[in-house]
């Protein structure tokens, strides 16, 4: 066994909030059963030799511990630094030496068994100098109901009245009154108040806390110790993500994990769009999206309300998520709510209000150049120049804007939008039973007119404690929210860059200004209906834990989900006329059509499990069984009809009878699963564990719908080891090897089946009438896509903690994966997928963290950093596929960019003459792209084409960094990638080309005076070589974001007294803050390829307050 | 106690299992709830009703596998002929129609699939049918006669587009084109789905054509307006006869659409493509669709022109404009006509009034005009289609200087519907009768009274009033007045290419620049030719397209010379 003789503080001193644990609770399990087992080994009165000269009090400690052999335990803060001790004891007792040694140190010890502890002087004194006339005493427990020894028992509000808990747990404390309050603390353990009353018996149950080595870490249907974890899993703690000032939990978790790469592409708020990807993109045409388990029960992500979150746990390797079989391989996230604790109950309260900005905004040339590059544009084309010195002239001085106007839509449409959140928690509890009760609210405008979001919800979990056997719970979880746009901010959002700046949203005639196309983006906002949408979402789930026998528990649970959503999308009337011929009518939205559809799912989940764990001496054996069936319903139902009676009135009702138009129809899918999972330990020094499931799914044909997933893992720690056991620096150093099968089934629902649908109408003489058809040729061999991932890894922890680093390598290869296969279009009918697609995803991913603390200063730095290598396997044989400026190929990323390789910019005539013949070779003048001929034929054509690039970002990262002085705390999170590329297309390559909204890239366009140009020279309209999907426009699209910044001030405990309040926090942040990147003129690097019309990121302002009463 | 805790394992291990045995395999039995089993299709009337409206759904074209603008893009190919041409080199067609295409050229690819699409649809159906006893046969015979012509419609496309094809009479799976691969490794092409010779389909289209026909009605009450007749079954057969120049035939197939006496010349070509000529009398076939659902079709952005928000995808020729006589009867090239070439556009045959916007037509609220500089005394142009007017969307305005008119409706305009449009693209119509049989009997020799009869009826027209032809014309002096009337007549309705091609005369009236406008510049006072571009034109290799390399990657087919 491991000698541990600095390695246990096992005080808690209490006069600071919050100290560096570096207490490893195997450890103290550990002296716990060392002391039951050699009770009365050793006597306290031997007599033993030591000398010591100038040493520290540690040293001297150590060395009383080495030459006794009996353990020693303390806090190393308490030990003064600089005070040194000699010694020179013949044939001394240990009392005698521990004397000289603590001797003006304000310190003494206790004997607790054969183990000393060192305890402040004065806690000890006064247990026996007051004279009091409450005594209370009591038992302090874990949650196993073993006894805890050395837990410090203290009155609050005098400090100096403290005990400690022998080693049987038990207490006894004298109180000046039943008003006083009783604390109790032990490394380890989250602390607890209890008030005393007139109770003179109080036992206490404490709760690990979750931290370090301790860490309890929730894992697919149960817990493990992160020290005995042998897969590779991420866990997130709620107090983290709080610490991020976002209303939506996908953004919290950006950057928040190794191997969980999450991109902010923006959106409407409501309808924002943000992937979640694990260890990268394992399915061409099935769900990629990982499996978001709250509580058990699969939930939309978006939904969770962040500051309901107790832990994330993000499972990333076959080994810790082949549990959930065939609906794992995109990786699972397990998302643990707050339940309430036993103690007193307490209010608490954290809301904010904010403002949005844009994060970024494509930049607009002025006036002077737009009109300045139009003209050149029209020039070059052989044209007029369109716009005249005068008019240039008269728009630029901007005093007549109806006449002359110039618009920078984005900037005129997206406004500061407010936005607020509020949480209010009431959570406590006694020993039969405990609650937690939380409400939320979040109320969000869009940065575009007439756009808002709002999401309430209700959480309530409780816990009843039946007996000593029995435990019984219900949670019920409510979710609404009631989102409101215009139905048409789409059209908004496309003609922003799709509309020249020469361009008057409204005149002030009231008459709306029309693009080029006879599109208004303003009136789209205004006046262009309104699309609400509704959800709700109910979860109500009950269970009971039984504890069968010592060591065998029971858990079942069943719950019931569903989703209610509505939607009513009104798309108003309106009649365009032109603001210079106000009886001239341009254009008109007619006529006027509501759609209103309801879309109900409802979900029954009921799972059962067996838990069985037992030690025989230094063996460990755990294992868990268990049975779940899922059944999945939804219902359908749209109604559509047109000529709606007015805006005010927008009903079905209010609708033409004769357009009357509904469709409905069900889908439903089911789920039996058995799974099972063994651990064994070895000393907790060598770890194994292996999982299966064994998943039937409706969504295949018989024969098919069963599939069998087991993984193996093993951990073997090296730190516990005799050769790395006299080594003062090293905490814990663990290796991990991990194999296992995953699937996924989320292909679809009936894609084994031949239906005839129907939808192919046909209308005789100006009545519709049904037709119905085979659409696709089914493959009723389609079963799941298999994935298997080989990880391996290392988690170290130095220096108490100070340093840890966990470390991963994976290889995750995907078979099966469902691919379209051509079949021969004469046979009439789509073909269907198949599994014949082989994906591979390899990478590594580091964390590092460093916490410290310098006197009150405390802090912390976390950098997580992950590489992701995607690569298409096998495509069966098939040639690529190539769509738009993206190709599937066998050997390259997934759907990486491809077209032609650019090599800069005609200088000359000569060089275009001399050049490889390029499509409408005979157009090119100085300035245009020059492409490569890559296979040197003289032609530049299809075969030139190459793989130019991937927008698969592949090493993404992040730095965390944690820091409170005082009262004071801050936490900032930045976020990047790297060697990432992004194909940006159209609008901002088109600007002046074309007469739309033009970024200053259009600027540094090839002149023959600006012959180093960074854009193509311009021409109206009709150049068509410079827009062939080549690499001249591909741009590094890496940044480093500050997504991140919370600076809060709490006021202490004086000032909170007086206004009986326990705590209260201010704090002001902000999100998306700055952005370093390559890619010019304001466009955003982490939205979709192409054309830049979005809904930008947003940057965020806030203030909040959190109390707790 | 050792007993009651091996109990309580046991009633635990029960309730598990229970839970477990709960879920038999019923519970993972699921299948859609609104789609109905291919295998339990075809039991009952309403299964061939459906089946057919599906077949019905694929007259028309388009590549986004949905009813939706199906005439519109069927129409595109009028850009392979010397009516039209596309500017656009994003567009389906441009490249087909300047010779630059491949086998990879989708619009060739989506009409190849859509084609068998449907081809598949009616095959099914007509295997299925036998099946639904409890019906009334002679409705069941007659729902089969729709399917078998709509397929012979559908080879016939097939057919005169790429020459010989798979000729597929029953269903087939996907293995049933697999190639065969020989012991050497080569692949040669299934024998059940090779090419077939395009005699040996078009014998038994006339033949399929010929035995349905007695099951077809003549015309149909109005609910069932729009359904295949026996008039279009002769139509068609026609058509396949006057391809295969089987001239005694085509011009029976087409006397026998004239006794029918179903149809008849609508008066005004001026609204026959226009809401008012929707289901005229003399429309034998056409894409019904349905007025205000947003399945209809996109004349206006499509070929309407820049002024009016259109895109110019098709842009008419001078060659065309040129064909068109003058009131008086003569062609432009006759120095006795009244042909003004300082106002060319006057005198002219009405029909290219009503066909074509030309620099002066009126239009809107005022004319309509492409000439840089040009004044139209009394007269305001209307903004956006002069390539030099400062409007924007140069690449929207036409190429050649002039628009259609044909299908672009002022009630589409005014309702900005563009979208949306109701009106039917017509597939066959009456005037096309009279001038197959008119080609047919003078092609046989056999030129009498009936075929000036057949011309004149056409010319006579209530709006277009184009004098008679007199009697006593030569053959050759008769085909070019037949060639020349069937170009006016039918142009932009798709028939130009099956023209020029059976006439041989594409490699003629392709290749080269074929001119728009000429025009004279005010500024510099020379001369402006507007045009589409060069095309190119190879006899040994564009007169069919290419069977597309998609489909030959899959099932081995033997490509065609010189692709």
């Amino acid at each position: 066994m491991k000698k541990k003789w600095n390695c246990c503080f096992l005080f808690k001193e209490r006069s600071t909030t919050k100290i560096v644990k570096v207490m490893k609770l195997t450890m103290v399990m550990l002296i716990v059963t060392l002391m039951n087992l050699s009770a009365s080994s050793y006597s306290q009165n031997k007599n033993v030799s030591l000398r010591l000269k100038n040493a520290t009090i540690e040293e001297a400690l150590k060395t009383i511990q080495t030459s006794l052999g009996i353990d020693i335990y303390f806090q190393s803060e308490m030990i003064p630094q600089g005070s040194t001790v000699d010694l020179d004891a013949k044939s001394a007792t240990v009392d005698e030496i521990m004397d000289v040694v603590l001797n003006n140190t304000g310190l003494t010890y206790r004997m607790i068994d054969d183990n000393i502890v060192i305890v402040p002087k004065r806690a000890v004194e006064n247990v026996t100098a007051q004279q009091e006339q409450i005594i209370v005493k009591g038992n302090i427990t874990d949650v196993n109901g073993e006894p805890l020894p050395g837990v410090n028992v203290f009155e609050k509000t005098n400090t100096t009245n403290g005990v400690i808990t022998g080693i049987d747990g038990d207490y006894s404390i004298n109180v000046s009154s039943g008003d006083a309050v009783l604390t109790f603390s032990f490394i380890g353990f989250e602390e607890q108040e209890i008030v005393v009353g007139n109770r003179t018996s109080i036992s206490v149950v404490l709760v690990e806390e979750t931290t370090d080595l301790n860490e309890v870490v929730v894992v697919g249907y149960g817990t493990q110790k992160k020290a005995n974890l042998t897969g590779a899993v991420s866990a997130v703690k709620g107090e983290e993500l709080a610490k991020r000032t976002v209303t939506d939990t996908r953004l919290a978790l950006q950057g928040a994990a190794t191997g969980v790469t999450v991109i902010d592409r923006g959106g409407v708020p409501g309808s924002e769009e943000v992937s979640i990807k694990i260890r990268g993109n394992t399915s061409l045409s099935a769900g990629s999206d990982p499996l978001v388990l709250v509580d058990g029960i699969e939930m939309p992500i978006k939904e969770v309300n962040p500051s309901d979150i107790e832990s994330v746990s993000v499972l990333k390797d076959a080994a810790s998520s082949s549990i959930y079989g065939s609906r794992a391989a995109n990786g699972v996230i397990l998302i643990t709510t707050k339940r309430g604790k036993e103690g007193d109950f307490k209010v608490s309260y954290d809301g904010h209000m904010g403002w949005q900005t844009p994060a970024t905004l494509p930049e607009s040339v002025s006036a002077a150049d737009y009109l300045m590059l139009v003209n050149e544009a029209k020039v070059n084309a052989g044209l007029q120049p369109k716009y005249s010195q005068d008019y240039i002239d008269k728009t630029v001085s901007g005093t007549d804007p109806v006449n002359y106007p110039y618009t920078n839509l984005f900037e005129e449409l997206y406004e500061t939008a407010p936005m607020q959140n509020h949480a209010l928690r009431v959570s406590g509890g006694t020993e039969k039973a405990r609650i937690s009760l939380s409400m939320n609210y979040l109320d969000q405008d869009g940065m575009l007119k007439n756009i808002n979001t709002k999401r309430y919800g209700l959480r309530l979990n409780t816990d009843f404690i039946v007996n000593d056997r029995l435990n019984i719970r219900t949670d019920i979880s409510f979710n609404r929210r009631d989102s409101d746009k215009p139905s048409r901010v789409d059209e908004t959002i496309s003609n922003i860059v799709g509309t020249s700046p020469v361009f008057l949203s409204k005149y002030p005639s009231g008459l709306y200004g029309l693009n080029k196309d006879n599109k208004s983006p303003l009136a789209a906002l205004e006046v262009g209906g309104n699309h609400e949408t509704e959800s709700e979402l109910l979860n109500m789930k009950a269970g009971f834990d039984y504890k069968v026998l010592e060591g065998l528990k029971w858990t079942t649970d069943l719950s019931y989900k569903s989703l209610n959503n509505r939607s009513h999308r009104f798309l108003a009337e309106y009649k365009f006329y032109d603001p210079f011929d106000e009886s001239r009518l341009v254009t008109q939205w007619n006529p006027s059509e509501l759609t209103d559809s309801r879309w109900m799912e409802k979900e029954t989940n009921f799972r059962s499990l067996l838990n069985y764990g037992k030690n025989f001496g230094s063996h460990s054996f755990k294992a868990l069984a268990g049975f779940e069936a899922i059944e999945h319903n939804e219902y359908i139902l749209e109604g559509a009809r047109k000529n709606i009676y007015s805006p005010d009135y927008a009903e079905l009702n209010t609708g033409d009878a004769e357009t009357k138009d509904n469709e409905g129809y069900r889908k439903d899918w089911a789920l039996v699963s058995y799974f099972g999972r063994v651990n064994y330990d070895y000393n907790q020094k060598y770890l194994v564990e292996a999982n299966f499931r064994y998943d039937g799914s409706s969504r295949f044909a018989e024969g098919n719908k069963w599939g069998f997933f087991p993984s193996f893992s093993a951990g073997w720690r090296l730190s516990q080891e005799d050769f790395l056991s006299g080594t003062d620096y090293l905490d814990n150093l663990k290796l991990r090897a991990s194999w296992g099968e995953l699937g996924n089934q989320d292909i679809g629902y009936y894609k084994f089946t031949s239906p005839v649908f129907s939808g192919y109408d046909y209308s005789f003489n100006d009545k519709e009438s049904t037709g119905y058809s085979q659409w696709y040729y089914a493959n009723e061999d389609i079963t799941w896509e298999t994935t298997q991932i080989l990880d391996i890894g290392f988690d170290l922890t130095m220096w108490q903690g100070k340093l840890g680093i966990v470390a991963d390598w994976f290889q995750k290869d995907t078979h099966d994966v469902l691919m379209t296969l051509p079949i021969s279009t004469m046979v009439g009918l789509a073909p269907a997928e198949s599994n014949v697609g082989n994906i591979r995803n390899t990478g590594w991913e580091v964390s590092v963290t460093h916490r410290n603390r310098i006197g009150e200063f405390e802090y912390g730095v976390g950098f997580n950093l992950s590489d992701i290598k995607n690569e298409v396997v096998s495509l069966a044989g098939q040639e690529a596929v190539i769509s738009g400026w993206n190709i599937l190929k066998e050997g390259e990323a997934v759907w990486a960019l491809y077209g032609y390789e650019s090599d800069g910019l005609f200088q000359s005539q000569q060089e275009i003459d001399d050049a490889a013949k390029q499509p409408n070779h005979a157009d090119l003048k100085p300035g245009d792209i020059k492409l490569v001929d890559l296979n040197g034929d003289e032609v530049i054509d299809d075969e030139d084409r190459s793989i130019i690039g991937s927008d698969i970002p592949r090493y993404t990262y992040s730095i965390d960094l944690n820091m409170s002085y005082k009262g004071f705390d801050l936490s900032a999170l930045f976020q990047g990638v790297a060697q990432a590329e992004n194909y940006f297309y159209g609008a901002p390559n088109e600007g002046p080309n074309f007469e739309i909204f033009t970024t200053t890239r259009a600027l540094d366009r090839w002149t023959p005076d600006n012959p180093n140009a960074s854009f193509p020279r311009l021409e109206d309209a009709s150049n068509k070589n410079n827009y062939l999907y080549n690499d001249f426009w591909i741009r590094d699209a890496s940044y480093f974001r500050m997504k991140n910044l919370q600076i809060g001030y709490s006021f202490n405990q004086r000032v909170l007294e007086k206004i009986q309040v326990e705590r209260l926090r201010l704090y002001v942040g902000g999100t998306n803050l700055f952005t370093i990147t390559d890619v010019e003129s304001g466009l955003d690097p982490e939205t979709y390829d192409g054309r830049p019309s979005y809904y930008p990121p947003v940057s965020t302002y806030i203030v909040g307050m959190q109390v707790t009463f | 106690m050792t007993k009651m805790k091996t109990l309580k394992i046991y009633f635990v291990a029960l309730l598990v299992l229970m839970g477990a045995s709960n879920c038999s395999d019923e519970f993972l039995e699921r299948t859609p709830s609104d789609q109905i089993s291919s295998a339990t299709f075809f039991k009952q009337q309403k299964d061939i009703e459906y089946a057919l409206n599906a077949v019905y759904d694929l007259i028309g074209f388009n590549s986004w596998n949905r009813s939706y603008g199906s005439g519109t893009d069927m129409l595109r190919i009028e850009v392979l002929t010397d009516n039209a041409v596309d500017h656009h080199s994003w567009n389906a067609c441009y490249e087909l129609g300047n010779g630059t295409a491949n086998a990879y050229d989708w619009y060739v690819q989506y009409r190849w699939q859509e084609r068998y699409r449907g081809i598949m649809r009616a095959n099914r159906l007509l295997e299925g049918a036998p099946n639904v006893e409890d019906m009334n046969i002679d409705y069941r015979n007659r729902l089969v006669a729709e399917a078998t012509v709509l397929r012979a419609y559908f080879y016939f496309d097939l057919v005169y587009l790429f020459g010989d094809v798979p000729f597929l009479t029953s269903s087939i799976v996907p293995d049933d084109c697999e190639p065969i691969i020989d012991a050497d490794g080569n692949a040669t092409p299934n024998p059940s789905c090779s090419r077939t010779d395009r005699e040996t389909i078009m014998d038994a289209l006339v033949a399929d054509l010929e035995a349905v026909l007695a099951h077809l009605p003549k015309e149909y009450e109005q609910d069932d307006k729009g359904r295949i007749t026996k008039g279009t079954a002769l139509t068609l057969q026609a058509r396949i006869h006057l391809y295969r120049e089987e001239w005694a035939e085509a011009a029976a197939a087409s006397k026998a659409v004239m006794d029918l006496n179903v149809y008849s010349i609508y008066p005004t070509y001026a609204n026959m493509f226009d809401y008012q000529g929707v289901d005229n009398e003399e429309v034998i076939f056409d894409i019904q669709v349905m007025e205000e659902v947003d399945e209809g079709e996109f004349w206006l952005p499509n070929y309407g022109p820049n002024s009016i928000g259109g895109w110019s995808c098709s842009c008419p020729l001078q060659s065309l404009i040129d064909t068109y006589e003058t009131t008086d009867g003569k062609t432009i090239d006759d120095p006795t006509s009244i042909y003004d070439p300082a106002q060319p556009f006057i005198n002219r045959d009405p029909r290219l009034h009503h066909s074509i916007l030309y620099p002066g037509r009126e239009w809107q609220w005022g004319v309509y005009n492409t000439i840089p500089g040009a004044t139209y005394p009394g007269q305001e142009i209307v903004a956006g289609d002069d390539l030099n007017d400062a409007t924007s969307g140069q690449w929207n305005k036409s190429a050649t200087g002039y628009n259609w008119i044909k299908y672009i409706s002022q009630q589409d305009i005014d309702d900005a519907n563009y979208w949306d449009s109701g009106i039917h693209f017509i597939v066959m119509r009456y005037a096309e009768v009279l001038l197959m049989y008119a080609e047919a009997k003078l092609e046989a020799g056999d030129i009498d009274q009936s075929v000036y009869d057949a011309i004149n009826e056409v010319r006579q027209r209530g709006d277009v009033n184009m004098p008679t032809i007199a009697a006593g014309k030569s053959a050759d002096q008769l085909r070019e007045i037949v060639r020349r009337e069937r170009r006016v007549e039918f142009t932009f309705e798709g028939i130009r290419l099956y023209d020029i091609r059976r006439w041989k005369i594409a490699d003629q009236v392709m290749p080269g620049v074929n001119p728009g406008l000429t025009y004279t510049d005010p500024d510099t006072g020379s001369e402006v030719t507007l045009s589409g571009g060069v095309r190119n034109f190879d006899a040994a290799k564009h007169y069919v397209w290419p069977i597309p390399q998609a489909e030959i990657d899959v099932s081995g087919l033997i490509q065609n010379p010189n692709w």
